[in-house]
């Protein structure tokens, strides 16, 4: 199947009709995918990443030059203290038998010492219908202020949520633990500074699309105040239509605002700032 | 020839339980493997591996095929919406739909228990995860 699957990636020949244009998306080169047709979307799917992501972001999905990876960063500099980042490692179309180098750093205004890190992409079982997305905190300090380190956070607004969540909802649900970080205790000494997800959704029946959104968070922590401290946020996402192909919301940064409140809202006990 | 009907190399085998469909954050997963496969396999915090003797195999094998389930060639389609039992004996892969439901725990209960103690974790892992979901 991976096979199958690498020849029609890599050969535009052989793919179906429906689903070249997406498939013809060179990984960390700027070149644009096609954008989904703005009629095919529901207006209140458009609404919810309008609120997410932006309205810069919802139309940089309905154009077709606005897909860069790490474009409309609003990221400020920061100066002084350490400021943990997230670093993307890899993004893109979620086939096991392609490898795909770091993208472009996702602000120009980075400092350079924060640059060009990257991350091997390592996936065992095959996944379609969505997107693989690896990221890694960068510039992650010891600090009395945050005793039990940085942990990742992630939210997610849906159209088409799983296991009865509302969106917007936290990433896991139901939860996996007593705890609002996306990997359990156990699963963070195995990868203290990544994050891995492959977020799928089957292709929608009918003429709608269903989106998928995330915001991801790195955060500082002490748990005994149960008390979180966001550092960086990202948003990412994709649609997918009633043929599947899906068209990729690329990361940028968000202030975190959506987010916190989702938190808030399913972790009352516990304080987000 | 094995439990899987093939006749694959003594020491090439893998049976992974795992989630086909929609998910957000992914589902635990569990390897069941020959020394040979394990020794290949990255780590990763979702996946948990176990190593397991032929005989175990064989077993596992064929406590899938006493819970009804049948093992069709190939592997699982990723629409599936419920786990499956994908078994790669020598590169010959058949897979088994474990359903979503509260049956699954019933199927996974049944795999976990034809294998040693110490070599159960994995399947527990994802038992523990099913059992959250749907009950069983």
């Amino acid at each position: 199947m991976r096979i199958y699957d690498d020849q029609f990636a890599r050969n535009p020949r052989l793919r179906p009709a429906s689903r070249a244009p997406l498939d013809d998306r060179v990984i960390g080169s700027g070149r644009a995918s096609q954008p989904p047709s703005a009629d095919a979307l529901d207006p209140a799917a458009v609404m919810n990443l309008q609120r997410l992501a932006g309205n810069a972001a919802v139309t940089e999905l309905l154009t077709a030059d606005g897909a860069r990876p790490g474009a409309g960063s609003r990221r400020e500099e920061q100066v002084g203290a350490p400021q943990p980042k997230l670093n993307l490692g890899a993004f893109s179309f979620d086939n096991p038998a392609r490898a795909y180098g770091a993208l472009p750093d996702k602000s120009a205004t980075e400092r350079e010492e924060e640059s060009d890190q990257n991350v091997e992409v390592g996936t065992f079982a095959a996944r379609s219908q969505g997107l693989r997305i690896v990221a890694e905190a960068n510039g992650a300090f010891e600090s009395t202020d945050y005793p039990d380190g940085f942990k990742f956070t992630q939210t997610i607004d849906t159209n088409a949520p799983l296991h009865g969540a509302d969106a917007p909802y936290v990433d896991p649900h139901p939860n996996d633990d007593m705890k609002p970080f996306y990997w359990t205790d156990v699963e963070q000494r195995m990868y203290p500074t990544t994050f891995k997800d492959h977020p799928s959704r089957n292709p929608p029946t009918g003429t709608a699309v269903t989106y998928w959104q995330a915001t991801l968070a790195l955060n500082g922590v002490d748990e005994a105040s149960k008390s979180v401290t966001g550092f960086d946020y990202i948003t990412y996402g994709f649609l997918i239509d009633a043929a599947g192909n899906v068209k990729l919301n690329y990361p940028q940064q968000v202030d975190g605002e959506n987010h916190r409140q989702t938190l808030k809202n399913e972790w009352s006990s516990w304080t987000f700032t | 020839m094995n439990a899987s009907g093939a006749d694959g190399p003594a020491d090439d085998f893998v049976i992974s339980i795992a989630w086909f469909g929609e998910s957000d954050k992914p589902p635990r997963e569990a390897l069941l493997a020959s020394p040979s496969r394990a020794a290949t396999i990255a780590a990763d915090p979702l996946v948990e591996v176990a190593t397991i003797t032929r005989t175990e195999f064989d077993a596992a094998v064929a406590a899938i095929r006493s819970r009804g389930t049948e093992l069709r060639d190939g592997q699982s389609a990723m629409d599936l919406d419920g786990y499956a039992a994908v078994v790669d004996d020598g590169g010959a892969v058949h897979h088994a739909a474990l359903g979503f439901d509260a049956a699954t725990a019933g199927h996974l209960e049944a795999i976990a228990a034809a294998l040693e103690p110490d070599h159960r974790g994995p399947v527990d892992a994802v038992l523990d995860q099913v059992r959250a979901l749907v009950g069983g």
